[in-house]
């Protein structure tokens, strides 16, 4: 059996739009961002990879060109045996991805109605996409909100409406961008609970899950991949690499502390990256 | 078989979704036909003042010599284009702003059905106002409308609706490329109003002037549209309208739906598909 997600050698690099200034200063050429600078990573089926890294990490970039939103510089990247740049529409039907933008709906119908625009784009209608649309809104409890107009629901409520729409096609693949960035924490673990009991150990399926939460991390997954500036700087059990995960957080912050305290000396220095219990 | 029976479904999920945004801005739908109903009037005055002379507007003759009649078939179809093209412009634009055109393009959906299934509200609504511009202009206003060869002006109203849609697809490359200032809405918005014979005949043009008026699809449904129903023109009559139509369609919407992959493919580059 082939592995659910194979990527090598991926490379991205953005040129962003110049400034008018850039723009007429032509002949210094175009500055460019590595957002993405060497990452080899393989999943298999029912394994639950954490994606850890700090803001700017390069997760999200990670995960859109998995989803085919972004199309990588160099490297080679497969989805359930797919090549994702080659045949992108095959590799997508492999995929289901929780986007961070969690306004990313239509804010004047329901989420009943919301959810099966989606499934119909998924390829499912009719009696099926209502009964598949009623099984992913009771997993995140959303049962009651389906009738509400999608405007009307909380922030919170939203993220699990995207959440609910990752999951209507029921996908081997599963992506997960800081899907619990806006929850409560009792929902942020039944979220969490779902990923790892029904999609992975009962589903088989393979899930990636990015954040810049060290505790969340902890609290999801055996295996933890950490990302730094564009690399993969270690993964492993987050119990034997947390002495590195804090060295990668905080190195990044003390230089940020450093600035903080030019401009106010009499602050106190900022303790390390925290992990609740 | 079962591939079309899927993209109906696909696409009726678009329109269905469209019809229920655009019922829950109740006010504005109101608005739409109050706005067919006020230009109606002005044109009506306008053609009030005409009557005096257009008698002797030899260019008139042709489209049976009364300049109210001429003036509500311009205007009901020369809003066709510029309203379908602005409201699925719009749409674009909100879907990228808001981030469900990267959701969507997500989905195991295809590029073209989703794009083909965006358009479908603009153009079907659009269709609905234009109807409306001429059952008030026949009920209020009297104007005598030919529907003896209404399967003629049905097939220029599809002909219209294709050839709008090639339009709209090519502008929606420019809004993901470009996010604001799409040419091809602007442009031919200006260049139709210009040349179409909207509001005079375009037989009042330079020659050569009505040679490149020629080339906007515009200019065939207008001339179309006035011979069938104001002087229940047949199908042999229109007939050389019928082919650029159709064939401004059968190249139009394929060049313009490469366009707009082209135009996602470089938007994958950039990471830009949900840029502002
Ligand atoms: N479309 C883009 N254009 C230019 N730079 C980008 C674009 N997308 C991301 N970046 C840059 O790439 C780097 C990685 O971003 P991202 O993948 O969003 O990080 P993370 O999700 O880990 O916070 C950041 O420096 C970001 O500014
Ligand atoms: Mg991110």
């Amino acid at each position: 059996m082939s592995a659910a997600v194979e990527i090598q050698g991926l490379h991205k690099s953005f040129r962003p739009r110049r400034s008018l200034r850039q723009w007429l200063q032509f002949w210094k050429g175009r500055p460019e961002v590595e957002a993405l600078r060497g990452v080899d990573l393989v999943v298999q089926p029912g394994e639950l990879v954490a994606l850890l890294g700090p803001n700017g990490a390069g997760k999200t970039t990670l995960l859109k060109v998995l989803a085919t939103l972004v199309t990588p510089s160099a490297g080679t990247v497969r989805v359930g045996g797919v090549d994702a740049i080659k045949d992108p529409d095959r590799a997508r039907a492999q995929l289901g991805y929780v986007l961070a933008e969690e306004r990313s709906f239509f804010w004047r119908i329901s989420v009943r109605e919301n959810l099966r625009f989606f499934a119909a784009l998924q390829g499912l209608y009719g009696a099926e996409a209502a009964r598949r649309v009623d099984e992913v809104a009771a997993l995140l409890g959303l049962g009651d909100h389906l009738g509400r107009d999608f405007q009307d629901l909380s922030v919170g409520q939203r993220q699990r409406v995207a959440i609910a729409r990752g999951l209507l096609p029921d996908p081997p693949v599963v992506l997960f961008d800081e899907a619990t960035r806006s929850l409560d924490p009792g929902r942020a673990e039944r979220v969490r609970r779902v990923i790892r009991e029904l999609l992975v150990q009962r589903g088989k399926k393979a899930v990636i899950f990015a954040t810049h939460d060290l505790a969340e991390a902890r609290a999801l997954a055996d295996r933890v991949v950490v990302m730094a500036e564009g690399r993969i700087a270690c993964q492993g059990l987050y119990a034997e690499i947390e002495p590195e995960i804090r060295r990668l957080f905080s190195a990044e912050a003390a230089a940020e502390d450093q600035a903080l305290l030019r401009l106010f000396p009499d602050l106190a220095p900022a303790p390390g990256p925290e992990v609740r219990p | 078989m079962k591939r079309a029976w899927a993209l109906l479904r696909l696409l009726w999920a678009f329109l269905r979704r469209d019809i229920q945004i655009a019922a829950s801005y109740r006010l504005q739908f109101f608005f739409q036909f109050a706005g067919v109903l006020s230009i109606c009037i002005t044109f009506f005055f306008l053609s009030l003042m005409m009557r005096r002379v257009e008698g002797g507007i030899i260019q008139l003759e042709k489209y049976g010599g009364k300049y109210f009649g001429f003036v509500l078939v311009g205007v009901a179809f020369s809003t066709y284009m510029d309203a379908a093209l602005r409201t699925f412009a719009q749409a674009i634009r909100q879907a990228q702003i808001t981030g469900t055109f990267e959701a969507m393009l997500t989905t195991r959906a295809k590029i073209g059905p989703l794009i083909a299934g965006s358009s479908l509200y603009a153009v079907l609504f659009t269709s609905l106002r234009t109807v409306a511009f001429l059952v008030f202009g026949a009920l209020i206003f009297q104007q005598e409308v030919h529907l003896s060869t209404w399967p003629v002006a049905l097939l220029f109203m599809g002909l219209t609706l294709t050839a709008t849609m090639a339009l709209g697809i090519f502008a929606a490359g420019f809004i993901v490329l470009f996010k604001q200032g799409d040419p091809v809405t602007a442009g031919l918005a200006g260049l139709s109003w210009l040349l179409s014979g909207i509001i005079y005949p375009k037989e009042i043009l330079p020659h050569w002037v009505q040679q490149v008026a020629g080339a906007l699809p515009l200019t065939h449904t207008l001339e179309a549209m006035r011979l069938v129903l104001l002087t229940g023109a047949p199908l042999e009559v229109v007939w050389g309208s019928v082919v650029y139509l159709s064939a401004f369609s059968l190249v139009g919407i394929p060049v313009a739906l490469a366009w707009f992959i082209y135009a996602v493919g470089r938007a994958r580059v950039a990471g830009s598909l949900a840029n502002y």
